[in-house]
């Protein structure tokens, strides 16, 4: 049985989050257009859905330790949808 | 009414075209009543036709055989006579086309053996409403003798509050009656509240304070806090009712009807009716009985419910997997809010901080079901009292686990402006322990967004339980009824005071009765108000429909009423029991009382007597039963191969308007069948069916609305009974030697006309395969 992730939100790194660009981030409701549209995106690891509520949710330990964001080669198709 | 008959064919909307009218005509002129016709009867110069014989030749019962009776109904009014609509045209030439049944050739018509069903169907039809007329009369209003405009509104917060200020505004005084020692309800309890208002995106300070303003400073409105409905008695517009103090115990108070456990001894056995009856009264001592009217109480005219809610309690160990018990720090949202209202969030356990609040909005435990009573209001208040922690907090935190994010219509901007706030994290999940960590609390959840099982460290946690109808606890109206104090059927609506009338919501089984707010399904305080507009012109209606001696509702303006020939009851109570209004009690003799404006006309009371001594002016045993005997049953005395004959008795709410938009648009069926329009098919009484049956008709088909949980009859039971009593003439039916297959009943929506077709010839085709009545010709 998995260890259950003990959930600590940094509320300053949602805050420079926002700061730097992301102020829409908490619009996000995980529909998973993103992940779905996303070339790269494997199926048991949305990506980048699992990004963006991790941003939300200011877990910065998954988004820092997390090597998946530089998968992304900005094709844009996440946006466009 | 001294009757002078005038029958009048119109030719037009292809009428004239699709059928015989000279040899129509003979129909009246065989009873040597005056029959014309007209190529166009809706229009100036038809109704001028109509205006002059009333006028000059006297004529105050006139057969208009046209259009169908739903259609015109304005133009083909006339003051003091009597009107019978035949339809000629959506069930009979709209819906039998002859291009599917082709008129007789010259040629065809000289062999007596041939015959054109359309023409026999209208011939039919109008022998029907000849028939008909001779056996009705025009209904007189029973008006009351101390009609009261009052309007009484059980309840004093936001919904009775709401209701008594509109009554107000439009005229009429209205009397709140709280329990409690102050109006506001709940809402006197909140810290902030949901928007009411465009832009709808932020809470607001409870309004309440200003309603209770408004409400002190209304000429027309009476508070009385305090108090209580010990008893209702009477009808709708002459309601006798006595208040009292809450703990208080009054002669006056209304007598509860046994619980089952005390109906039987203590081996199980129901007792004996002396018995029972010894057992009621001392259960019931103290109270006088239902038909003693209270000297010293009030009269209303109608009643507005708007007794609202009280929070769910759980009971001992509900919820244990979720702390509440436990851990003091694990409430209630009720207990959240009052926490709220009175300052800072802090923990009850030690008066620290609640910076990290988790919210619940399901028990979890392996299905997705919110808590009981909950609703969309469950998850707006979860958002709202999110939002009071980061109002107390800057680096509060809250946690919405959900199953359901319920925020409809425009709150879906309070919904929007709550996400948004980066201290608020909402996710569906399922909570699946809530245990002691550190200094606070640990939730555990799964099936999470984060697509893992997580946990919290929480300081306090809140579960997102439901508003329990104060209808669920007792019957709160308390009415001096027969069938007794509360709503009957109330254990559909899980203890709501709600209807499955979805045009009509503010209705409840009780006419006078209506519902808002919290007691009719858990509301924010925005729709508690929306309903208590839509409750208090209902209750309007119902004081000017009854001024005037006519129904309310669904037939509104409905001027007759049950007549009862008492010295034919033999006190069987049927009447009284089906009712499904309640408008029947017994009196000191067993004999039923009327109580005219409780009845809403549906005549369930008709169907129900085995006696028939029940019938309404223009509707009755004699005129349902002379129109069944006036269709033509051809036999092999006739003709080689007879038609078969098949009556269909069709209620008005959905089945006849379906008929007719079948007809509208031109979907054809059997042209054998008769119909006779019925008010509910609870009217429908056997001993039609019998003389269907014995003058040689074929076969008998019912045609109403749903019933069942989900139903759709528009007088609760109606089409419930008629089955029930169809199921029960099977006997009757094999002792005459009559397959049971021969009556059945059919449901049908509204919407359901294109079904038509099809389910009246499948059974016209499995009566024709159980071969024609033996009783044909005799």
């Amino acid at each position: 049985m998995a260890e259950a992730y003990v959930v600590e939100p940094d509320l300053d790194f949602i805050k420079e989050v926002g700061a730097l660009g992301g102020e829409d981030l908490k619009k996000c409701y995980q529909c998973a257009t993103c992940s779905v549209a996303c070339p790269i995106s494997p199926d048991t690891k949305p990506f980048p859905r699992k990004e963006m509520i991790a941003a939300s949710w200011g877990l910065k330990d998954k988004l820092l330790g997390s090597a998946d964001i530089w998968l992304c080669n900005n094709c844009g198709d996440c946006n466009v949808l | 009414m001294d009757k002078k008959y005038g029958v009048y064919i119109c030719e037009g909307c292809g009428i004239g075209e699709s059928l015989d009218i000279e040899a129509l005509k003979g129909i009246p002129e065989e009873e040597g009543l005056p029959v014309k016709t007209h190529a166009c009867l809706c229009g100036p110069q038809g109704v001028e036709l109509l205006k002059k014989d009333i006028g000059e030749k006297g004529i105050n019962t006139l057969v208009i055989a046209a259009c169908s009776r739903r259609v015109n109904f304005d133009v083909f009014r006339f003051d003091g006579c009597i009107v019978d609509r035949v339809n000629l045209r959506e069930q009979v030439v709209w819906s039998h086309p002859r291009s599917e049944f082709p008129a007789l050739t010259a040629e065809q018509k000289e062999d007596d053996d041939n015959f054109d069903r359309v023409q026999m169907l209208a011939e039919d039809y109008i022998k029907m409403g000849m028939a008909r007329v001779e056996k009705i009369t025009l209904p007189e209003p029973h008006k009351l003798e101390n009609l009261s405009r009052k309007i009484l509104v059980i309840g004093g917060g936001i919904t009775g509050m709401s209701a008594a200020l509109d009554a107000a505004k439009a005229g009429y005084e209205a009397t709140i009656v709280e329990k409690t020692a102050q109006l506001g309800g709940h809402a006197n309890h909140w810290r902030k509240q949901l928007p009411i208002a465009n832009p709808y995106d932020r809470l607001i300070s409870p309004i309440v304070g200003d309603l209770v303003k408004a409400v002190a400073a209304s000429p027309k409105i009476t508070v009385k806090t305090n108090t209580v409905v010990a008893r209702i008695a009477g009808e709708p517009g002459e309601f006798t009712v006595s208040l009292k103090k809450p703990t208080e115990k009054i002669e006056f108070d209304v007598p509860f009807p046994l619980p089952d456990d005390m109906k039987v001894d203590e081996s199980g056995k129901e007792l004996e009716a002396e018995k029972l009856h010894e057992v009621y009264m001392e259960y019931n001592k103290g109270k006088k009985d239902i038909l003693t009217l209270d000297p010293d109480g009030e009269l209303y005219g109608a009643v507005i419910l708007a007794a609202g809610w009280r929070p769910y309690a759980p009971t001992d160990g509900e919820f244990a997997h979720l702390g509440l018990g436990q851990f003091p720090d694990v409430v209630t949202n009720h207990q959240f809010e009052e926490l709220a209202a009175k300052g800072k969030i802090t923990r009850p356990s030690d008066g620290k901080e609640a910076k990290s609040v988790v919210f619940i909005q399901s028990p979890g435990q392996g299905n997705d079901k919110d808590f009981d009573f909950a609703g969309s209001v469950t998850s707006l208040v979860a958002l709202k009292q999110a939002k009071y922690v980061r109002e107390d907090f800057s680096d509060g935190k809250a946690f919405v686990f959900y199953q359901h994010m319920r925020t409809p219509g425009l709150s879906e901007n309070f919904y929007k402006s709550i996400q948004q706030d980066p201290g608020i994290f909402l996710t569906k999940g399922e909570v699946v322990a809530v245990t002691q960590g550190g200094s606070g609390l640990m939730v555990e959840a799964d099936n999470t967004l984060l697509g893992e099982k997580i946990k919290v460290n929480a300081d306090m946690v809140v579960l997102g339980t439901g508003m329990v109808p104060a209808t669920a606890d007792d019957p709160v109206i308390n009415l001096a009824y027969r069938q007794g104090p509360g709503f009957r059927d109330i254990g559909l609506f899980n203890g709501y005071a709600d209807s499955n009338f979805i045009c009509f919501p503010y209705e409840t089984q009780r006419t006078g009765i209506y519902a808002a707010g919290g007691v009719r399904r858990s509301m924010t305080a925005e729709e508690s108000i929306e309903d208590a507009s839509g409750a208090a012109l209902k209750a309007i209606q119902c004081l000017e429909s009854v001024n005037r001696g006519v129904s309310v509702h669904p037939r509104s303006g409905d001027m007759s009423f049950p007549d009862f020939f008492f010295q034919r009851c033999t006190q069987c109570k049927r009447c009284t029991a089906e009712c499904p209004f309640g408008a029947l009690d017994d009196d000191a003799k067993g004999t039923p009382k009327p109580n005219h404006t409780r009845c809403r006309r549906c005549g369930t009371c008709m169907g129900a007597c085995p006696e028939r001594i029940i019938g309404f002016a223009d509707y009755n045993i004699d005129s349902v039963g002379s129109m069944v005997k006036a269709v033509r049953v051809p036999s092999e005395d006739d003709y080689a191969e007879p038609p078969f004959r098949i009556l269909g008795l069709v209620c008005e709410n959905d089945a006849y308007p379906a008929l007719d938009i079948a007809g509208l648009n031109r979907l054809s069926y059997s042209a054998d069948v008769r119909f006779v329009p019925v008010r509910c098919l609870g009217s429908v009484n056997v001993i039609w069916i019998k003389d269907a049956l014995s003058q040689g008709m074929d076969g008998v088909f019912l045609l109403g609305c749903k019933h069942g949980d989900d139903y759709q009859c528009h007088f609760v039971k109606g089409s419930e009974l008629a089955e029930v009593r169809m199921k029960k003439i099977g006997d009757a039916l094999a002792s005459l030697a009559l397959e049971e297959e021969r009556v059945r009943q059919f449901e049908v929506a509204i919407d359901d006309y294109h079904k038509l077709p099809e389910m009246i010839n499948s059974f016209v085709k499995s009566v024709e395969e159980l071969g024609p009545n033996p009783f044909k010709g005799f």
